[in-house]
């Protein structure tokens, strides 16, 4: 599910900037509160300094020579520099203007002006200029204020970034937890980052359960399918050894003894079917894509249909057009499956007369298998095609894999294997393919 | 003779019959029912695995209906655990497929004769929280009436008969089976097996004990 992106948690790197912002914005307004305390209560004290030169010019002038306090006056002649008059401690000569001078290790700011008095003076009047807040005994408190002011802002930052990655820091533990007690991973909601990635760890496992799953199923299968082999085999095999043991303990009449090789060799030759079914099986289990090639269905249909009426017996039609085209699948694969059907009509069905037809549709191919023969109940058209399922009036000696095998090459072929009643009075088979030279996606 | 393959329905019979036996084949349970309920039979051959009626439940049908014929069910799994399909429904012996021809005639015989006469004295006997009653067949555990087999009874009348005495696998065997010939088998382990599980029920203490590498006894004191 995609959100717009602006409707979507905001990002690590937001949360980290609100959080750097916020944490600067408590320093920067405690500063400034303080700063503005200490620099007014600094105006007020200058003031005040002021104040006590203005009395003290005015008030006391007995007290100037204090070279703590008051104010120095100095006035020169313009003409000629001499001290024309002086209160308290004498300025040196300066121009017109403002300047900072010490005078007896006093740091005095002064002004100096012309005042048209006496034929002009030079008139220098100075105040004490030792600063307040420029001090270098505050160095050590302006330092604690720096060094309190970086802790503070550490540790909002410190504070406030602790929500900021809180997702992260639950997608951690969801992590730990995982495979103790849950394969879930559960939703982290709040950053971004931390969600993009619960997005994918999330996938992550549900196609790495799906591997499992898939590994647990084809295990299974190879487990049922070993097991049901396994019965399979034992079933000639008893009757195989049951024979044996008549023919050892029991000294049989030659015609008796006769009939017993035939069933032996039967059974035998049934033991072989069900090795040979089941080795292709295995082979169309491991079909490669790769090993696909143009097969000429017509043609096929006439190979199969020569080879079968060889043994007589049986008369087999194919009616397919010459033009029907070639369709890519595996040709051992398909051969085995057409020649199955021909076989079990003949076989269990005892057919006598089979048709074959092939007709191309848009996406398909279908082949189907009429015959004459004795037909299957309705109710085993499904059944039949499972493995090691044999029709209730099969003749005996069959592998119960023949239509199995048929319904592997039909998926394997992209399409699937139908039986019901066929219009000669025996089953109908009905074969369909995929006419795509794409490769069936896998089914199995 | 029953069995849903014609193949082995057909070898085994047809050993059975030049063995001296005069067999009668059948394909499915239902068959075999109707069978049995029509002619007397004196023993049943059985395959446990057929399509719908399966063995297990022509054992189970035949013992409802009071029917004490022996079987020997066939067994398709090699099973090595202690559950073989058919014998607690009340089956006497099993054999895996394939089976040795001989093997099976030789049990055949065994079960036959086993059948033919009942030699346990008509008593009651009793050992710790056990009552058997011989004449009507009944096992009591603390007066409660417990559900057995035929043949898990006799296993437990031969014990108990022996209360005390260790016997042997081998012995066992050729009391309750009849198996008076080198017979591979764990028949007897198996119906000890469910003999613990019914009169051990409800946590009751141990009454057959194993004495290893012996074999089996039944006492109360452990």
């Amino acid at each position: 599910m995609r959100v717009p992106r602006f409707l979507r948690s905001a990002s690590l790197r937001t949360r980290v900037a609100i959080a750097s912002a916020a944490a600067a914005s408590a320093v920067v307004a405690v500063f400034t509160i303080l700063t503005s305390v200490v620099l007014a209560n600094n105006d007020a004290a200058q003031l005040d300094r002021r104040l006590d030169s203005i009395i003290d010019a005015s008030m006391y002038p007995d007290q100037l020579e204090d070279p703590h306090r008051g104010v120095l006056t100095t006035g020169r002649s313009k003409s000629t520099g001499q001290v024309v008059f002086q209160r308290g401690l004498q300025l040196p000569p300066l121009p017109l203007g403002t300047a900072t001078v010490e005078v007896n290790g006093v740091g005095y700011r002064v002004r100096t002006i012309t005042v048209d008095q006496q034929g002009g003076l030079l008139m220098s009047v100075g105040i004490r200029a030792d600063s307040v807040l420029l001090n270098r005994a505050r160095i050590p408190l302006y330092t604690a204020v720096g060094v309190a002011t970086v802790l503070i802002a550490g540790g909002l930052g410190w504070l406030l970034a602790g929500p900021a990655i809180r997702p992260l820091r639950r997608l951690t533990e969801h992590t730990k937890r995982l495979g103790k007690n849950t394969e879930r991973m559960p939703e982290v909601r709040g950053v971004r980052e931390a969600e993009d990635l619960s997005e994918a760890m999330t996938e992550m496992l549900s196609r790495l359960a799906a591997a499992q799953q898939a590994t647990t199923n084809s295990l299974q299968a190879a487990q049922d399918f070993a097991a049901n082999a396994a019965h399979e085999l034992r079933t000639p095999l008893t009757a195989m050894r049951a024979d044996l043991d008549t023919l050892r303990i029991h000294d049989l009449p030659a015609e008796e003894r006769a009939e017993v090789v035939q069933d032996l060799s039967r059974a035998q030759r049934r033991v072989e079917a069900i090795i040979t079914a089941l080795g292709q099986l295995a082979s169309g289990q491991l079909a490669q894509a790769e090993d696909r090639e143009l097969i000429d269905v017509t043609d096929m249909l006439d190979r199969v249909a020569r080879e079968n009426m060889r043994a007589g017996g049986v008369e087999i039609v194919v009616e397919a057009a010459d033009d029907l085209g070639a369709i890519w699948g595996w040709p051992g694969g398909l051969r085995l499956a057409v020649d199955n059907l021909v076989r079990n009509a003949v076989t269990h069905a005892h057919a006598t007369q089979i048709v074959l037809t092939a007709r191309r549709q848009e996406h398909t191919m279908t082949i189907v298998v009429d015959d004459n023969g004795r037909g299957l109940p309705e109710d085993e058209h499904r059944t039949v095609l499972g493995r090691f399922s044999r029709g209730s009036n099969a003749a005996p000696g069959g592998s119960g894999l023949g239509l199995a095998l048929v319904a592997q090459q039909a998926v394997l072929h992209g399409g699937r294997i139908e039986l019901s009643n066929g219009p000669l009075g025996g089953l109908r088979a009905t074969l369909t393919l995929s006419t795509s030279p794409e490769p069936p996606a896998d089914s199995d | 003779m029953v069995d849903d393959d014609p193949d082995v329905r057909t070898s085994v019979a047809r050993g059975l019959r030049h063995s001296g036996f005069d067999v009668r084949v059948a394909a499915t349970g239902k068959e075999a029912l109707r069978l049995l309920s029509n002619e007397s039979h004196d023993a049943l051959v059985l395959d446990v695995q057929m399509p719908e009626l399966d063995g297990v439940a022509v054992v189970t049908a035949l013992r409802a209906l009071g029917n004490d014929i022996p079987i020997c069910v066939l067994s398709a799994r090699d099973t090595v655990n202690d559950r073989i399909a058919g014998l607690e429904a009340g089956a006497d012996d099993y054999l895996t497929k394939p089976f040795d021809l001989g093997e099976l005639v030789a049990r055949l015989h065994a079960l036959l004769r086993r059948a033919s006469h009942s030699d346990q004295p008509s008593d009651t006997m009793t050992v710790g929280p056990l009552t058997i009653d011989t004449a009507r067949r009944l096992v009591f555990v603390d007066g409660e009436r417990v559900d057995l087999t035929k043949r898990e009874f006799d296993l437990l009348a031969v014990l108990a008969e022996n209360a005390g005495v260790v016997l042997s696998r081998q012995r066992l065997l050729e009391l309750v089976w009849g198996y008076d010939f080198d017979v591979d088998t764990n028949v007897a382990d198996v119906f000890i097996s469910y003999l613990r599980r019914k009169l051990e029920r409800d946590g009751l203490p141990r009454v057959i004990h194993t004495v290893r590498g012996i074999g089996y006894v039944l006492r109360d004191e452990p």
